[in-house]
């Protein structure tokens, strides 16, 4: 086993057994930290497929308190607190070159299905989402999404649209495309075949077509606007919960509630409005690296985001409660209906193509998804805040590029969608960019003037801080030992130097423990720990803790 | 029961439906407590009503909602003794009499013609909208020309919601009135019921039985939580021999409250408690919508 992955896994279990620390004894850092991307090196190949209830899933959530609720920092950021690249997240959100036009293109390698002939190779008729998969002309696979009749272009420019926004925040998700079906151009493959509503196969025949057709919206000269969504690379295992570990993947070593990416995706799904985000809507599959398998874990199916609920536009409940919440149904119930949600009383305004979609009442810190999830809830501070950041790198601009990438007739639903997103975005950074002390971006000249910046202040989601404070040490990396140098300092400009006495004795680490101060911003007052290590240049940030 | 039914539901470019239905009815065990709205609830029998059916239809859908159509097809009864062991079966309480028809059960033509307007949001929920429809229906004897006659069967629902459809005012009114000429009589088996989980909810299930019914229901329903709605009911109805007495005077009632457990198209479990009325208290557990 790679020397670091050992390490980390033991660590893991040091820090599940402690109940805190995250790290075993041994050096703090390592001479690679802070690490890009996670060692996954593992072989995968026994992975199997995992079938999940979609029922249990919700019970097990709801009722049985599924997943750990230590009050543990994020397992898999580095040390500068951030999340590596791994099988379930990259980083893309203010990488270099990463343009508007990128953001808008999302994950899309190619153009969609091919023109000609789509060949059917399975569909469903059943249940509240009608849908086809199908073999296009050059061969790809792709599933057939249709928008409902009562509210054409939503689910699918729901679906276009936030596929690019959590590819861009940085997860795995399918390529989905825009595309129109011509009915004529549909054939059934041999041997295909589909449930009836008793769920009894038989051959697929051309009344299945039209059963499915007949669910969806059709356009005036008889086509459909479609999302085509292509199959995603590897073989499909299985759906991955939002707590726990996958026990056939070696690689799959932290739980899940405790990855960063999974509780940040709370940040990200209250944007826009993700309230099925939920373990059905996730997707493993098993790819090869040369010799190795790994599994790499995606999100899929955002037709339940923005106003759309797929089959009809969004509740008026979708972020706003549980599907089951007993305080609000007691209430409800024992006040024979007079109680009514502060939610049921909200108006929304009258675009079918985009839904049910909001900001005036959207309440950042109050959003819930449909039940209860492991990660969301154990989301702290400094995950949101992590998240926040990478909202706040979504600029304008790139917001009206991905709503326009969805091709809505109706420009002025278009236009409502992107002050809509753009309105919920001021609020979603108000929330946690202020949740805790949000310096970032700090560094250490070679003369040790330590500079920094202040998110919110930067996001202009707040004003500037009164004042800092900063504490200075020596930092001893093989004891994890503090040696204080000098009193703590104030300083009312994002910049302190370190202690001339603290430089001199020439120390291999430098240590800084930074506070906020505004008075309407409690928040900011919590620490925020820096580690600097001597390079050849000066100082390289090698630690950085947030709420430590 | 057994049911077969073959649909063409859309010829025309989706204007004409064309369909042909069989249905094979074995009810071993129906109740009968007299006819009118004096009958006893001690004179409680059972009775064994068979019936088989063909129809064949033709509906006309010509957009909007409404649907106007006939069918015409043919029923066998068969009346015969209960079979349920806690009551006495039919015959040895009453006789033709006082129960027209059982002593002989024909074979009967039945044809009938309907329009409706359906504009609820969801049949199997709804929440908005309304069902307006009535029907006259015509059985025919087929074998001695004594059991001829018409039934006029009319359906008002509408469904006020507020507060995004979390809160229903769902009301009702239901008239089905018989009417035989001179020398016919309606055979007690068909003549209309009161009584049920989806009419008069403080009476068992046809607990009431006469010529001509009267049914008023009324149901404030409001969301617990997206799994569940809650109602706060009330029914009124009477049966009378005449139509001209379908009035509302000395009406029954019932008073309750339900639980519904349901999707956003269907409800696939009530529970509706009668708290006063007729006889109170009465639980109904049902797989469905009240209305």
């Amino acid at each position: 086993m790679h020397t670091r992955h050992l390490m980390l896994t033991l660590a893991l279990a040091g820090a599940l057994v402690a109940g805190g620390a995250t790290r075993a004894a041994g050096p703090k850092f390592f001479g690679d930290d802070p690490i890009s991307r996670d060692p996954e090196t593992q072989d995968a190949s026994r992975v199997q497929p995992i079938e999940m209830s979609q029922q249990f899933d919700f019970v097990e959530n709801s009722f049985l308190g599924a997943g750990d609720r230590s009050p543990l920092r994020a397992n898999n950021v580095n040390t500068v607190d951030e999340v590596p690249d791994s099988s379930w997240f990259t980083n893309r959100a203010g990488a270099a070159g990463w343009s508007a036009r990128d953001r808008a293109r999302g994950p899309d390698l190619g153009s969609g299905p091919a023109p000609g002939t789509w060949t059917i190779v399975a569909a469903k008729t059943e249940g509240i989402t009608p849908g086809m998969t199908v073999r296009d002309s050059a061969g790809d696979v792709y599933f057939v999404k249709f928008d409902p009749p009562s509210n054409p272009e939503m689910a699918s420019g729901a679906e276009v649209i936030s596929t690019k926004f959590f590819h861009a925040f940085g997860y795995h998700v399918p390529e989905n495309y825009l595309a129109t079906l011509q009915p004529a151009s549909l054939v059934i493959a041999d041997g295909t075949r589909i449930a009836d509503e008793d769920g009894r196969l038989h051959p697929m025949r051309t009344k299945d077509i039209e059963a499915v057709l007949e669910k969806a919206a059709r356009n005036a000269d008889g086509s459909y606007r479609v999302v085509a969504s292509k199959a995603l690379a590897g073989t499909p295992v299985g759906h991955f919960r939002y707590y726990g570990t996958r026990p056939d993947d070696p690689n799959d070593i932290y739980p899940h509630e405790h990855r960063r990416e999974l509780r940040g995706l709370s940040v990200f799904a209250a944007w826009l409005n993700h309230d099925d985000s939920r373990s059905i809507n996730t997707l493993d599959t098993l790819l090869k690296d040369g010799e190795r398998s790994f599994v790499r874990h995606h999100l899929i199916d955002f037709g339940s985001t923005l106003g759309s609920g797929s089959t009809r536009a969004q509740a008026s409940r979708a972020g706003n409660e549980y599907i089951w919440e007993s305080r609000p149904t007691l209430v409800t119930m024992l006040t024979l209906g007079l109680y009514v949600r502060p939610w049921v009383k909200v108006d929304f305004p009258e675009y079918p193509s985009i839904g049910r979609f909001e900001a005036n009442y959207f309440m950042p810190r109050e959003w819930k998804p449909e039940y209860r999830n492991p990660a969301f809830i154990n989301a702290r501070p400094e995950d949101r805040f992590w998240a926040a950041r990478i909202v706040a790198a979504f600029p304008d601009d790139a917001i009206r590029a991905v709503v326009e990438s969805a091709r809505f007739s109706d420009p002025s639903a278009s236009q409502y969608l992107v002050d809509t997103l753009v309105a919920r975005k001021t609020k979603v950074l108000m929330a946690w960019l202020n949740g805790t002390n949000p310096i970032v971006n700090p560094s250490l000249s070679a003369a040790g003037l330590l500079t920094f910046e202040n998110a919110a202040e930067a996001a202009a989601v707040a004003k500037p801080a009164e004042h800092y404070t900063v504490e200075w040490s020596r930092f001893d990396n093989a004891t994890g030992t503090h040696d204080p140098a000098g009193q703590e300092t104030t300083v009312t400009e994002p910049r302190a130097q370190a202690p001339e006495a603290l430089l001199a004795s020439k120390p291999q680490f430098i240590a800084a423990r930074l506070r906020a101060f505004r008075a309407d911003r409690p928040e900011w007052a919590q620490p925020l720990m820096l580690y600097f290590r001597q390079a050849d240049a000066g100082w390289k940030l090698v630690g950085l803790e947030r709420n430590p | 029961m057994v049911r077969g039914d073959f649909s063409l539901p859309s010829l025309a470019g989706g204007w004409l439906e064309l369909g042909a239905e069989g249905i094979d009815r074995h009810d071993p065990q129906e109740d009968f407590y007299g006819l009118g709205a004096g009958s006893l609830e001690d004179n409680r029998v059972s009775f064994l009503f068979d019936r088989r059916e063909v129809h064949g239809r033709a509906v006309v859908k010509p957009g909007g909602g409404l649907h106007i159509g006939g069918r015409l097809g043919r029923i066998a009864t068969k009346v015969g003794a209960g079979r349920d062991p806690r009551f006495p079966s039919i015959e040895l309480r009453f006789g033709d009499a006082d129960a027209p028809g059982l002593a002989e059960q024909p074979d009967f033509s039945v044809g009938d013609l309907f329009a409706f307007v359906d504009r609820r949001d969801q049949p199997g929920n709804p929440r908005g909208g309304g069902y307006y429809g009535v029907t006259w229906r015509r059985y025919s004897d087929l074998d001695g020309d004594r059991y001829s006659f018409r039934v006029l069967d009319a359906d008002v629902q509408h469904f006020i919601p507020v507060f995004d459809k979390k809160r229903v005012f769902a009301l009702r009114g239901r008239v089905i009135s018989t009417d035989a000429r001179a020398g016919q009589v309606v055979p007690f088996y068909f003549r209309p019921t009161l009584g049920g989980s989806d009419s008069l909810r403080s009476a068992r299930d046809f607990r009431f039985r006469d010529t001509n019914v009267l049914v008023l229901n009324a149901e404030y329903r409001w969301e617990a939580f997206s799994g569940l709605d809650m109602a706060l009911f009330t029914d009124f109805g009477k049966v009378a021999s005449r139509a001209a007495d379908l009035d509302l005077s000395n009406l029954e009632h019932a008073y309750g409250i339900g639980f519904r457990f349901n999707t956003y198209r269907a409800v696939f479990l009530r529970l509706d408690l009668a708290l006063a009325g007729f006889e109170t208290p009465r639980l109904f557990i049902k797989f469905n919508k009240a209305f």
